[in-house]
């Protein structure tokens, strides 16, 4: 049970990380290895808006601050997402090895600032009164931040898969992503769609930064750890689709919850990515694939 | 006529790049620190980036306060003193690099730096080559003595040893042990392991290690939820710590419940965590910013002045700043800056220091130290609720305890 | 002129050559501090390294993003057999602390000399030949493929930092000094000398093989899986064994060049095989210019030699910030790094203005500058 519990709050996690990589990577084949990064400046946003609630309303505003960071979060990341959207990707549709490498420039640079602005100290949000301490269901608890971080991305899921599959921007968005010259020729402006849609991909991971604020502290490299795990998870899951990312994330995080309980932290880590290499040999195109004709998928 | 011009402006320019970074490469040599009539140049290595610089800037601070202070004093030997500061950027290699540049390019007359252990292990080699000396202001696993770097932190027995023995006394029989995967814990809890083994009643029911960048523990608490024991060692280092502790409040598990004994919280490491998190834990260190001694004033007034109210001391910072005393001190001494001079003077050397009065053992070149054990309190501070009597004297080897030969955690050599 | 022509960057790299040479002539004179040499020895190790990802990435599109690994394989081979010189083939202080009692079976062939270049040549082939028979033969490539590699090298790093009993964990393999004794200090001067023009015969040889594997028909089918994997494989070519060997070989100089490396550095860690210091590497081939021997080379030495001057006290944000920029301008801008712009930017700019001069003298019209993609 406990083991249950554990295996689906680290699976929600990657999750909501790889959610907004899933969407630029698995929809528009850029590898944005500052996706990490945005969810540092995720984490930062709601550091920064939580202490500026609590000097004009005192602790309840920390509380307060905390929830509406998640939306200013989303937004500021969005923002930055277009805009470099805007300076960098767009100039490398169709580059994609040159996307993944001019974002990591883009990451160290990130990270650095991160270090100028914040210094080198790790900071800490304070989890609101709310969402402290745990509910007790026979032996195990379940903490509160994890049911909040696993509501959050029930959430977050049921708004992409509503905006992809049931909105005339979501249509546009597959149809550009499916076949660009196509869409063009319906009189879709691709060039707006890409940006909306990299920027969405960004401000999901300012709230996936949003919810790793709960469970750690904050510094200019806390966006690095997941880096790995996420790719793994769209990879895994089947680029392109979004319950293959589900069922991605969810198979690293079970398992490495699994293993962890067998042996160390470090070797789990190791059998797991080991273990869905050695899958991937068996099926590259991970556990879901969008049937294509094409040569080069 | 236009290709063959191209590929002759190609070569020329591809050569003239050449040479010139071959150049940039030795130009080093002319700037070699000349120190001059009235300076003395030190080096100062430390990460300025990447991950272990959100632990080291406060030493390097210390250190740089230290130095300012001095200067203003009239510096060392009628010299004033000038640093040159090399980033380390956490990697052990480019700590053995720079720790090269210093020593062989800018010839400083010595180096405080380096944080963990397997930056010091990588340029200890190093320091031995040029016979200059290092000033290491971290506690640390022990089981190492050179001539050429002088331990300001902690030996296991000035501070893991006392603590055990502290909870032991205090009816503690059920340790679990957590670190991270890294040298310090891994020796540390050799050392606990082979002290617990020698007492009667008392016992390990775990032992886990957690990556150095872990922030998911659930499944490490489930483990110690499972072992019930009554008392957590942690050695985890740096971020872990701050998910350990909040993971573990999340599952309202408080010090009521589950005591810890922290090796690696200082006040900083609190300010991060949070008080209300951790109030009530143990940790156990030799000075704390509320050590009541008149030298710990001026520092932490000094210290707050230079850097802001809501910095706080720490005792990594203090071992820093006293490094820099320290060796002011046995220039003094020794009356010049040559390496095998100041050693020699360092032998017996004490100074007053915020902790307390330390002396450098010449033996081991490690310091005798008062230890305190220590409780978090609710306003972010650390107040002593135990303390030795006088210093210990280091033992790195740990040969004078029984227990400890016994199991021979020495090394072989 | 004609030479000129044919050989302008083999020139260029005679003249690296030969100025690389000068340094320990230097040295003696008195003219050079002794770390300059002995940085400049690391500098060729990394040299080497590059120009086995430029193989692979530059010259096949492979883009390895896990290449710290077979450094490290290499490293830590010559690093073990360096600790058992200093420990005279017993047991380390790690492994006691791990709880061995007896030279664990991994160490053994690192006791000798030629057990441990056996060793340095044979890991890294074994690896990357397992690793690289079964993606290249499922058809993994592009981004996925550096996706992989990186996850690798992440499990590869987990790996050694667990098994800290056989490896000593982050701490790696320190306190050692070279093949030859120490290198530091006066006195050990020859010493240092003697390794350094080892290093450059080394990457004298490493350069000369790659210059001309890439002049055969080997290197020509390279290429032509860079710029058309599947045409490639419908003239009848078994892209997947072109990829296996020449990934093999570029592990091999990784770990040729982590063995020089060692030596001249006196310590290694894990961190050399992390993803960062891996896309380090990808970087120095980058801004060098992919798809030149000579770019990685020059990439290699440029940046770590900046690094080392620029990297210090204030300077250090600022370089972040420095890299980060160069990168980012080298991937959007100039594709070719450093030679690349050497080679067709500049000479296409001049082009550009005297076409410009020349149009303006006869109208006044503007010229797009900018193609549509």
């Amino acid at each position: 049970m406990n083991l249950l519990f554990n295996g689906l709050s680290l699976s929600s996690i990657i999750l909501l990380a790889s959610l907004g990589l899933a969407i630029t990577f698995g929809l528009m084949r850029v590898i944005n290895m500052a996706h990490g990064e945005f969810m540092m400046i995720g984490a930062y946003t709601s550091y920064v808006i939580q202490n500026l609630l609590q000097t004009w309303l005192g602790n309840s505003g920390a509380d307060v601050g905390y929830f509406l960071s998640i939306i200013i979060a989303f937004a500021v990341t969005f923002l930055i997402g277009s805009l470099l959207e805007t300076l960098v990707v767009s100039r490398l549709y169709g580059r994609e090895i040159d996307s993944l490498l001019a974002t990591w420039g883009i990451s160290l640079i990130l990270q650095q600032a991160a270090r100028t602005i914040f210094g080198t100290q790790g900071v800490l949000v304070t989890t609101p009164k709310v969402l402290s301490g745990s509910i007790r269901i026979g032996k195990t608890s379940l903490s509160m931040t994890r049911l909040f971080i696993i509501a959050l991305v029930a959430c977050c899921l049921l708004l992409v898969w509503f905006l992809m599959y049931r909105t005339n921007f979501g249509r546009q968005m597959r149809a550009v992503m499916q076949n660009r010259s196509m869409a063009q020729c319906m009189g879709i402006n691709s060039r707006k769609i890409d940006n909306l849609t990299f920027s969405i991909g960004s401000g999901l991971a300012g709230i996936a930064g949003c919810s790793i604020a709960l469970l750690g502290s904050i510094d200019s490299t806390v966006g690095q750890n997941y880096i790995v795990n996420t790719f793994m998870a769209v990879v895994l899951g089947g680029v392109g689709k979004l319950l293959g990312t589900v069922l991605g994330s969810s198979i690293i995080g079970f398992s490495s919850i699994g293993f962890e309980t067998m042996t160390s932290s470090s070797i789990a880590k190791a059998i797991v990515l080991l273990i869905i290499i050695i899958f991937l040999q068996k099926k590259p195109q991970g556990l879901f694939t969008v049937r294509s004709r094409a040569l080069d998928e | 006529m236009k290709k063959r011009m191209r590929d002759l402006l190609t070569a020329v320019t591809c050569t003239t790049l050449a040479l010139s970074m071959i150049g940039c490469g030795s130009s080093g040599t002319d700037k070699s620190a000349d120190s001059g009539e009235d300076t003395v140049t030190v080096g100062l290595l430390h990460s300025l980036t990447g991950s272990m610089a959100i632990s080291e800037g406060s030493i390097r601070d210390a250190e740089v306060l230290a130095i300012d202070e001095i200067n203003a004093d009239g510096g060392v030997l009628g010299k004033q003193i000038e640093y040159i500061e090399e980033d380390g950027a956490s990697e052990p290699s480019t700590f053995a690099t720079k720790a090269e540049k210093l020593l062989g390019e800018d010839e400083v007359a010595t180096v405080f730096g380096c944080w963990t252990s397997s930056s010091r292990k990588a340029v200890k080699q190093i320091f031995e080559d040029y016979n200059s000396l290092l000033w290491y202001p971290v506690q640390y696993e022990g089981m190492e003595s050179s001539k050429n770097i002088v331990y300001m932190g902690a030996a296991p027995n000035q501070q893991i040893v006392p603590a055990i023995e502290y909870l032991l006394d205090q009816g503690y029989t059920r340790f679990f042990l957590l670190g991270s995967d890294y040298v310090f814990p891994r020796t540390a809890n050799m050392i606990i392991n082979a002290q617990i083994d020698a007492v009667d009643g008392a016992e390990v029911v775990g032992e886990e290690y957690a990556a150095m960048d872990q922030t998911e523990f659930s499944s490490i608490i489930s483990k110690i939820e499972a072992a019930q024991p009554d008392v957590i060692i942690n050695t985890l280092n740096g971020t872990g710590n701050v998910s350990f502790f909040k993971q573990l409040a999340d599952r309202n598990i408080t010090s009521d419940d589950m005591m810890t004994m922290s090796f690696s919280i200082a006040e900083e490491e609190v300010q991060t965590i949070g008080a209300d998190i951790l109030k009530g834990n143990l940790v156990s260190w030799n000075y704390y910013e509320t050590t009541d001694t008149e030298k710990n004033q001026e520092f932490v007034k000094a210290y707050k002045e230079k850097y802001g109210e809501d910095r706080v001391t720490s005792d990594l910072a203090e071992a820093a700043y006293d490094a820099v005393y320290m060796w002011k001190a046995a220039c003094e001494k020794a009356g010049s800056f040559d390496t095998d001079a100041v050693r020699e003077a360092l032998d017996g050397l004490s100074i007053d220091a915020p902790e307390g009065t330390i002396t450098v053992n010449g033996e081991n070149q490690h310091i005798s130290k008062p230890v305190r054990i220590g409780e978090v309190k609710e306003d972010g501070l650390i107040y002593e609720v135990s303390a030795t009597d006088g210093p210990v004297e280091p033992d790195p080897y740990l040969t004078t305890y029984d227990w400890a030969v016994k199991a021979g955690v020495q090394p072989l050599e | 002129m004609k030479l000129l022509k044919k050989n302008g960057y083999n020139l260029c790299f005679t003249v690296i050559v030969i100025a690389l040479a000068l340094m320990p002539l230097l040295l003696l004179n008195g003219f050079v501090k002794s770390t300059t040499v002995l940085f400049l020895g690391k500098c060729m190790a990394f040299a080497i390294v590059a120009i086995g990802l430029d193989l692979i990435w530059g010259y096949t599109g492979i883009l390895s993003l896990g290449h710290g690994l077979y450094f490290c394989l290499g490293a830590y081979g010559m690093g073990m057999y360096l600790k058992m010189v200093e420990t005279h083939g017993k047991i380390t202080d790690f492994m006691q602390v791990g709880g061995l009692t007896e030279l664990p079976l991994i160490w053994k062939p690192f006791l000798s000399l030629p057990g441990t270049f056996l060793m340095i040549f044979l890991a890294p082939l074994v690896v990357s030949g397992l690793i690289g028979y079964f993606i290249f033969k499922n058809r993994v490539k592009g981004v996925y493929f550096s996706i992989i590699s990186q996850a690798l090298t992440w499990a590869a790093y987990s790996i050694f930092i667990a098994l800290s009993p056989y490896t000593n964990g982050n701490v790696g393999i320190s306190q050692i000094q070279s093949v030859l004794g120490s290198l530091r200090g006066p006195k050990n001067e020859g010493n240092l000398v003697t390794l350094f023009y080892v290093a450059l015969v080394v990457l004298i040889l490493i350069y000369a093989l790659s210059y001309f594997l890439v002049h055969t028909k080997f290197g020509k089918i390279l290429i032509a899986i860079r710029d058309g994997e599947n045409r490639t494989y419908f003239s009848g070519y078994c892209v997947s064994n072109y990829k296996n060997v020449i990934y093999m070989l570029s592990a091999i100089f990784a770990a040729v060049a982590g063995a020089l490396f060692v030596n001249f550095n006196g310590s290694i860690t894990p961190t050399q095989m992390s993803i960062t210091y891996s896309i380090t590497m990808v970087i120095w081939v980058a801004i060098g210019g992919r798809g030149t021997l000579i770019g990685a080379v020059i990439g290699a030495f440029l940046i770590n030699l900046c690094e080392y001057n620029l990297s210090s006290g204030s300077m250090a944000e600022s370089w972040q910030y420095i890299i980060g920029l160069l990168f980012v301008i080298t991937i959007l801008f100039f594709k070719g790094g450093i030679v690349g712009i050497v080679k067709d930017q500049i000479p296409a700019l001049l082009q550009k203005r005297r076409s410009r001069a020349e149009k303006e003298g006869r109208d006044h019209q503007p010229i797009p500058v900018k193609a549509e993609e």
